[in-house]
């Protein structure tokens, strides 16, 4: 007499056990995730921290073979310096009358940026045990906001970046200031749809609300379409948040 | 496979873990990949410790649905070639 087993066509009896390790795998990472966010941080910053060495040293060894390229990053480096100060400039533009709005933040390493997240969101080395605390605006070199913070674990904080896809920033374009829905498209990228006679124009600066009204942006290119009544305005950050190494935490 | 196939899985493994942490997210992917041929279930393994470290409100966990993406494909994939390799 024959016997015949009932096959199963997606677990045998040898995926079984490692169907079972990924449910408890699954299992581990929401427990971590709510309840003790702290362990898996607390776990992953050598991590972070070390990759992060890991990607200064290698640009530090391959600077010596590249002659073009050092030529490149230099004048890349400086082009970042010239935009900084422009944006310093701004910054003290738009608070003149609004004295130390900024006032004292807290300065915090970067662990983790894109491309490493993939969700425009960045990994600080300070937590709440620092102060950091949830809703609080983080500001790249220079002052400017390029996000708020999302989550708060005891040494670490996770922000999200309002150029986040799919975040919504109200702002203001231009020196009129008009008010502005700025929509993030990630990678560091902003959209802002406006009427097309509201007059907006390339290379226009574009604001954020903070202490005032802070420089986000400035405006790259505007597609017009005949056939409709309203304009897409494309952004270009004034922030590389691929090269973001350190943020002002705000109070 | 033998021992040094066995290397070759771990190493893969840790690769794409360690990659989560310190290298850009294109290349997590590939190494995921690699890691999914391997062992099926890595995919998914790997996705759900990205979104557990990553994810923000608001986002859909697109890395926990690729990595389920990937490991159903490397099943099938895996399952394929054991196919052929027995049919000859």
């Amino acid at each position: 007499m024959q016997y015949s087993r009932r096959r199963n066509a997606f677990l045998s009896g040898s995926t079984w056990p490692v169907a079972a390790g990924l449910g408890i795998l699954v299992l581990l990472f929401f427990i971590f995730r709510t309840f003790a966010p702290d362990v898996l941080t607390a776990i992953a910053t050598p991590f972070w921290q070390t990759g992060d060495q890991f990607s200064k040293s290698a640009a530090a060894v391959t600077l010596p073979f590249q002659n073009t390229s050092e030529i490149i990053a230099e004048r890349d480096q400086l082009l970042i310096e010239n935009e900084t100060l422009r944006n310093q400039n701004a910054v003290l533009t738009a608070q003149v009358g609004d004295k130390g709005a900024l006032g004292n933040g807290l300065s915090a390493g970067v662990l983790a940026r894109p491309p490493v997240s993939p969700y425009d969101s960045l990994v600080l080395g300070l937590g709440g045990t620092d102060g950091v605390r949830v809703d609080a605006m983080i500001y790249a070199p220079g002052g400017i906001p390029i996000g708020v913070i999302e989550n708060v674990t005891s040494n670490t904080s996770r922000a999200i970046l309002f150029t986040a896809p799919g975040r919504v920033t109200e702002g203001w374009v231009g020196d009129t200031r008009i008010p502005v829905s700025l929509v993030g498209k990630g990678a560091g990228a902003f959209e802002a749809s406006l009427p097309r006679e509201a007059g907006a124009t390339v290379g226009a600066v574009v604001y954020a609300p903070g202490p005032g009204a802070l420089p986000v942006g400035t405006v790259l290119s505007i597609d017009a379409d005949p056939s409709s009544p309203r304009s897409t305005l494309h952004i270009k950050p004034m922030v590389n948040i691929f090269s973001v190494t350190w943020v002002t935490v705000g109070l | 496979m033998g021992n040094g196939g066995a290397m070759i899985r771990i190493l893969v493994l840790v690769a794409a873990v360690l990659a989560l942490f310190m290298f850009p997210w294109p290349f997590a992917l590939v190494l995921g990949i690699a890691a999914s041929l391997f062992l099926p279930g890595a995919g998914l393994g790997l996705g759900i410790l990205y979104d557990t470290l990553y994810l923000v409100p608001g986002h859909w966990p697109v890395a926990s649905v690729l990595g389920l993406v990937l490991s159903i494909s490397s099943y099938f994939v895996r399952s394929f070639f054991k196919a052929r390799i027995i049919n000859g």
